[in-house]
């Protein structure tokens, strides 16, 4: 048995077929066998876990988790972050819930949540690409910037009640399946097509991995930027279109507590937060964890105190696992 | 008819500003201009203060809840003499020195929201604990004191929440039949506790109540079973913000208690004219939350302009 080392954050080019297993892969494997096994231990302690219906809820539930994460995984692989996820998702639902009720038009009000969107993504973009501003503090700078103005535009009074047609989206069902179920497989099946079938998507691996080598060997750098932004604030406003079908109310604080949850959902899905390497199949897995524990501590019914501390456990544990499936694969 | 009641309002304003040249002015400090909680108590002071013949200037840090920014804004405020002071800290232990600073210059100073301890003039509370309390109570009425309910906290170890659940678990005591099958976290949040109600829903299928520390969060678990086509569960909750007093109205959510920063600006201004007439006031003045209910929905969930000030008479407080 030949050893071999591996140091996974400076990847080689995927196109080199023929290595028994690719990290990434390994990585996605790891992931499905934590979460079986965190599945199956709140299974043993719960007989309601493991049911049809309350599968279905959770995937429903994480499925926002992941909407939010999608195009922030993308920035992240690519190199950079973005902290503005959430506010993004509270704009685009303020002002979407804004011109529904003074419209009454479902379609203005999901063309407003992805416009903005499109711009708030669009204008992280061009700060951090086009005047080389740090990602960090422009994203965290927009997320005031989005919050603050979703504050003034509702004027401290949430605004409830939508369509029918319009909640569809959020919590409607399509042949029994929640429809925002559907619209998180759409949008990894998407994502994954552009990361790992086309030369855009390779672009963003490589400038991830070595943003100077990638500048020199030609790669578009900053229009890939772009690109990545607009695909997170494009996430984040049909988020915002998901939640309010979902809640049937905007306020300007709901965003706020999805960012740390959409990082985590991220990371805990095996993409570096150095860039260069990442998956949607793993953030949608960060997402799903994420959201099991949730559930499980409500099904269980474990103290409020406790919650956060396990929390706190089965994310270390989840991480602990990995890097020992890891080290024996290799 | 138009123009008259246009020229009887100006009268009214003008004269309230002469008015309002004879007494003074009093101060209010809030900790930010974006909680709509603040904004409440600001528009409360300002009725208040225009009833009893005082102008009012509002200071708010421009950054919310800015402690350096609120300390300067207060040696600014001295500087004017005002009458007296309507004061919440941003911090109460970092405002503590200059709080003191204006009970040294002789102003009055009147404190809502914060217990305290003891260096302001008044403070102006609402019982938490009175709240969950009361609230439970219509619950447990309803239900025939009998069935299972879960509770839907706030943010753990925050005052508000474990004492709105600490009243709502104490007047269970006197249900025994009322079990609590669960207590769970949903930190404020509408989204969250909609989740949080969706996963009990799995666990529980038989839920006949809900209480919930906040008005927010009921209605997240409300949306929750309503889409899951789930009905007859009855929600109690707290605070009775305007989306609250609909839901109230509409006969979606069974009771909520009156949480008013409105109010409590009304009463801190009132106070601090009964200091400066030199007549003596609680140092402790706890208004009454008061219950909505279907029957008593259309009194509250005003929009701000429309509400008028209770006095400290109207409260059964003074004589």
């Amino acid at each position: 048995m030949t050893e071999t080392t591996e140091m996974p954050a400076i990847r080689t080019f995927r196109s080199d077929a023929g290595a028994p297993l690719d990290p990434e892969l390994r990585s996605i494997i790891a992931r499905f066998v934590v979460l079986a096994v965190l599945c199956a231990g709140v299974a043993l302690l719960n007989e309601n876990f493991l049911s049809v219906a309350n599968f279905t809820n959770v995937l429903r539930q994480a499925s926002l988790l992941f909407l939010i994460a999608a195009g922030a995984t993308l920035v992240i692989i690519a190199g950079a972050i973005d902290l503005s996820v959430g506010a993004i998702l509270t704009l685009s639902a303020c002002v979407a819930a804004g011109v529904i009720h003074a419209t009454g038009s479902s379609g203005l009000g999901i063309a407003t949540a992805l416009a903005i969107g499109i711009s708030a993504g669009l204008a992280n973009g061009i700060l951090v690409a086009g005047l080389r501003l740090p990602p960090f503090l422009v994203t965290y700078g927009m997320l005031w910037i989005l919050s603050g103005g979703a504050l003034y535009y509702m004027g401290g009074i949430p605004i409830t009640g939508f369509p029918r047609e319009f909640r569809f989206l959020g919590s409607g069902f399509l042949l029994g399946i929640p429809v925002p179920i559907l619209i998180m497989i759409a949008t990894a099946l998407a994502g994954s097509v552009v990361l790992h079938m086309t030369t855009v998507g390779q672009q963003m691996v490589m400038m991830g991995a070595n943003r100077a080598a990638a500048t020199l060997a030609g790669i578009p750098v900053r229009r890939n930027l772009i690109c990545v932004y607009v695909a997170s604030g494009a996430c984040a406003g049909l988020a915002a279109v998901v939640a309010l079908g979902r809640v049937n109310s905007a306020d300007p604080g709901m965003g706020d507590p999805l960012l740390l949850p959409s990082i985590a959902a991220i990371l805990v899905g095996g993409t570096s937060l150095f860039g260069g390497t990442g998956t949607l199949l793993g953030t949608a897995l960060g997402a799903l964890l994420l959201t099991i524990v949730l559930n499980a501590m409500n099904l269980l019914t474990i103290g409020s105190a406790w919650q956060p501390f396990a929390t706190g456990i089965v994310l270390v544990g989840a991480m602990l696992a990995d890097a020992f499936l890891n080290r024996r694969r290799s | 008819m138009k123009t008259a009641l246009a020229s009887i309002i100006l009268l009214a304003i003008s004269a309230s500003c002469a008015m309002a040249q004879d007494k003074g002015e009093i101060a209010v400090f809030t900790k930010n201009k974006v909680d709509p909680f603040f904004e409440e108590a600001r528009v409360g002071a300002d009725v208040a203060a225009k009833g009893l013949g005082y102008s009012t200037v509002q200071y708010a840090p421009t950054r919310p809840n800015n402690f350096q920014e609120q300390i300067a804004q207060v040696e600014d405020a001295i500087t004017r003499k005002p009458k007296g002071m309507v004061f919440v800290p941003v911090d109460t232990k970092g405002l503590k020195p200059s709080v003191a600073k204006v009970r040294e210059a002789g102003i009055p100073i009147v404190n809502f929201i914060d217990t305290g301890d003891g260096n302001f003039n008044s403070y102006v509370i609402y019982d938490d604990h009175r709240m969950g309390a009361d609230v439970t109570r219509i619950l447990a009425e309803k239900l025939g004191g009998k069935g299972k309910i879960v509770i839907i906290e706030g943010i753990k170890g925050s005052a508000t929440s474990d004492n709105r659940t600490a009243g709502a678990q104490e007047t269970l005591k006197s249900y025994p039949q009322i079990q609590v099958v669960a207590v769970q976290a949903a930190n404020y949040q509408r989204l969250q506790a909609l989740q949080v109600m969706e996963n009990l829903m799995q666990q529980f299928p038989e839920i006949d109540g809900v209480i919930a520390a906040s008005d927010n969060m009921a209605l997240g678990a409300i949306e929750a079973m309503e889409s899951a086509g789930h009905s007859g569960t009855q929600v109690v909750s707290m605070d009775g913000t305007i989306d609250g007093v609909q839901a109230v109205a509409a006969g979606r959510l069974l009771a909520s208690a009156e949480f008013s920063g409105f109010q409590m600006g009304c009463t801190a201004v009132e106070i601090i004219d009964r200091v400066t007439r030199g007549e003596a006031v609680p140092e402790r003045l706890e208004l009454k939350a008061e219950m909505i209910t279907k029957e008593t929905a259309d009194k509250f969930g005003q929009p701000l302009e429309k509400r008028t000030c209770k006095s400290l008479k109207d409260l059964g407080v003074a004589s």
